[in-house]
């Protein structure tokens, strides 16, 4: 089993008791992963985030950064750890650099680690400018630059394309993926776009309403969407077809046709061939592909069973 | 892990480009420069008696006009102006997740915030001398210049004055960290100030309100300007308990 860089063993929030935000989230990050933690807004997201950081109390001491805990190694795990919160904390009155030169005497980073971050996030010409005179998304480029300061070894970035344009998206996204493959730097990040975090992640786990529906790699994401393909049969007599393909399992009416859950080519061949032995015209038979957009949308929504695949 | 130093200079860059900064400076140098104005225009009022120093008057008449309202509303406008670089920046998240302990984020803090009051103290006596030394070149019959101030004297009770303040100190630098708005702990400041030149001088229960403090020290007797008064015991004691029970706080419950 590789090391985990994040564990959480049944975590529990909530500002009252009788509201939980978030539930029983057993959170499983592999190390050197990068992780899209996927969820609609208000899902609890950002709460977890701010749990894992020991931004909010955390009495039953479940969570678990590079295996220690942060009542007894709290340093040591902030130390190790780069984060974007929200928005990014910058004081706007400080040029971009004066920000960074902060956060690096507190980190005791090198001062030349100044410009590199810089250089990474693209904002090396906007150095010497206040922050309050940059756009959304150099705010967000400098925040993450801040996160980058220490070289750490996990990255806990609260929707990190927040605010960027389509340029500013992919560039990030490229970053992070070239951190992670250079420097073997672990990636939380949160989203609310399937698509998003699709192109990036190596582990997903979606959450809605405080509960953890799903965790698995891309792979194990990609496998229960096809589970979830049907294939959809438009007859010139429905009801007679129904008949015939009895002990097909799962088929039922579906308003102008009929539906069973996919399971090949096989099996649609001889479903048609069945049909058209028995007299039925099959107009139309095709495989409803649910793309993992659908497919997201059926899990946070409760229309499909929660299903948590373990992490192995 | 980084030193107590280290992380409060990076509170003395956070306060750069601030008006903090400002009201540090403008703060020490306004008094004096009215005083200044008004002995260079009504300089035949302030003629000193034959054998009297003019600077001990000259001390006294600054005195008098900055510790009833002006000292305790700059303290609780610099706490609240120094704190406020962290609400208004949405950065206590920040601090918090940098790897430093709370303690260290409190102490350094409030060593900023002492530093810039004691600043200030030494930009107004700074200031008098300046202000006086001009009158006397300008003004020779005010005979600034044929007498030498009392220097000790003044920095004694410049060090009496800020003992005074740090009562006052402790509590607007928990409030202001507990209310982010710095409308909110100012208006309270505003209510204890004037709470605090009504009850002075007409209840003696008064010594236990930490606002009126400078204005004690500066009606207190001659006698005792070598030594701590009675009330700038009790400032000290409110700042002992304060920013204990405020650091308990601050790490026990504070989120930011």
């Amino acid at each position: 089993m590789t090391e985990l860089i994040i564990q959480t063993d049944r975590l529990q929030f909530g500002f009252r008791s009788s509201q939980p935000i978030v539930k029983a989230l057993s959170l499983q990050v592999p190390k050197g992963s990068i992780y899209g933690f996927l969820g609609p807004n208000g899902a609890g997201k950002t709460t977890t985030m701010r749990l894992l950081l020991g931004l909010l109390p955390n009495p039953e001491n479940n969570i678990r950064l590079f295996g220690k805990t942060m009542t007894d190694s709290r340093l040591e795990i902030l130390s190790r750890t780069g984060n974007l919160i929200e928005t990014p904390s910058l004081y706007e009155h400080l040029t971009g650099w004066d920000n960074l030169d902060i956060a690096r005497r507190v980190r005791g980073v090198d001062r030349k680690r100044i410009s590199e971050v810089l250089e990474l996030v693209k904002l090396t010409h906007a150095a010497k400018k206040k922050a309050k005179t940059y756009s959304l998304g150099m705010k967000q480029r400098l925040g993450l630059a801040v996160a980058l300061l220490s070289e750490p070894e996990l990255l806990v970035l609260d929707e990190p394309t927040n605010g960027l344009d389509p340029n500013g998206m992919i560039e990030t996204r490229e970053l992070l993926i070239r951190l992670n493959r250079d420097y073997g730097t672990t990636i939380f990040l949160s989203s609310h776009l399937l698509a998003e975090v699709e192109k990036m992640a190596t582990h997903v786990g979606i959450i809605n309403r405080g509960e953890l529906l799903f965790q698995g790699t891309v792979q194990e994401l990609a496998a229960m969407k096809a589970n979830q393909a049907v294939l959809q049969i438009v007859t010139s007599d429905n009801q007679r077809a129904l008949e015939v393909l009895e002990t097909v399992s799962g088929i039922a009416l579906n308003g102008t046709g009929l539906k069973t859950p996919y399971q090949g080519k096989e099996q649609a061949a001889s479903i048609n061939r069945l049909l058209v032995k028995n007299g039925i015209d099959v107009y139309h038979l095709s495989v409803a592909d649910n793309d993992l957009e659908k497919l997201f949308l059926q899990i946070t929504d409760g229309s499909m069973e929660p299903m948590v695949l373990q992490t192995t | 892990m980084a030193t107590l130093t280290t992380v409060y200079q990076t509170e003395l860059i956070k306060s750069k480009n601030t008006f903090a900064l400002w009201l540090v400076v403008l703060g020490a140098a306004f008094v004096p420069f009215l005083m200044f104005l008004i002995y260079m225009n009504k300089w035949e009022n302030f003629l000193p008696k034959p054998g009297e120093n003019p600077w001990n008057q000259f001390f006294i008449a600054n005195w008098q006009v900055v510790s009833f309202i002006f000292i305790p509303f700059f303290i609780v406008l610099l706490c609240a102006l120094v704190i406020g670089i962290e609400h208004k920046s949405n950065s206590w998240k920040h601090l918090f997740t940098l790897p430093v302990s709370k303690f260290s984020v409190y102490t350094s803090k409030l060593s900023v915030v002492l530093s810039l009051v004691l600043f200030c103290y030494l930009l107004f006596v700074l200031f008098l001398f300046m202000s006086g030394t001009l009158l006397g070149i300008l003004r020779p019959k005010l005979a600034f210049l044929s007498h030498t101030p009392n220097v000790a004297g003044l920095l004694q009770f410049a060090g009496k004055s800020l003992v005074a303040t740090l009562g006052m100190v402790a509590v607007h630098f928990w409030l202001s960290i507990r209310l982010r708005n710095l409308i909110q702990s100012v208006g309270i400041g505003l209510v204890c100030i004037v709470t605090a030149t009504i009850l002075f001088q007409r209840w003696e229960n008064a010594v236990y309100f930490p606002y009126t403090y400078t204005m004690y020290t500066l009606t207190g007797d001659k006698e005792s300007l070598h030594s701590l008064s009675k009330h700038e015991m009790y400032s000290l004691a409110y700042f002992v308990v304060v920013i204990g029970l405020g650091y308990v706080d601050f790490s026990r419950f504070y989120r930011g």
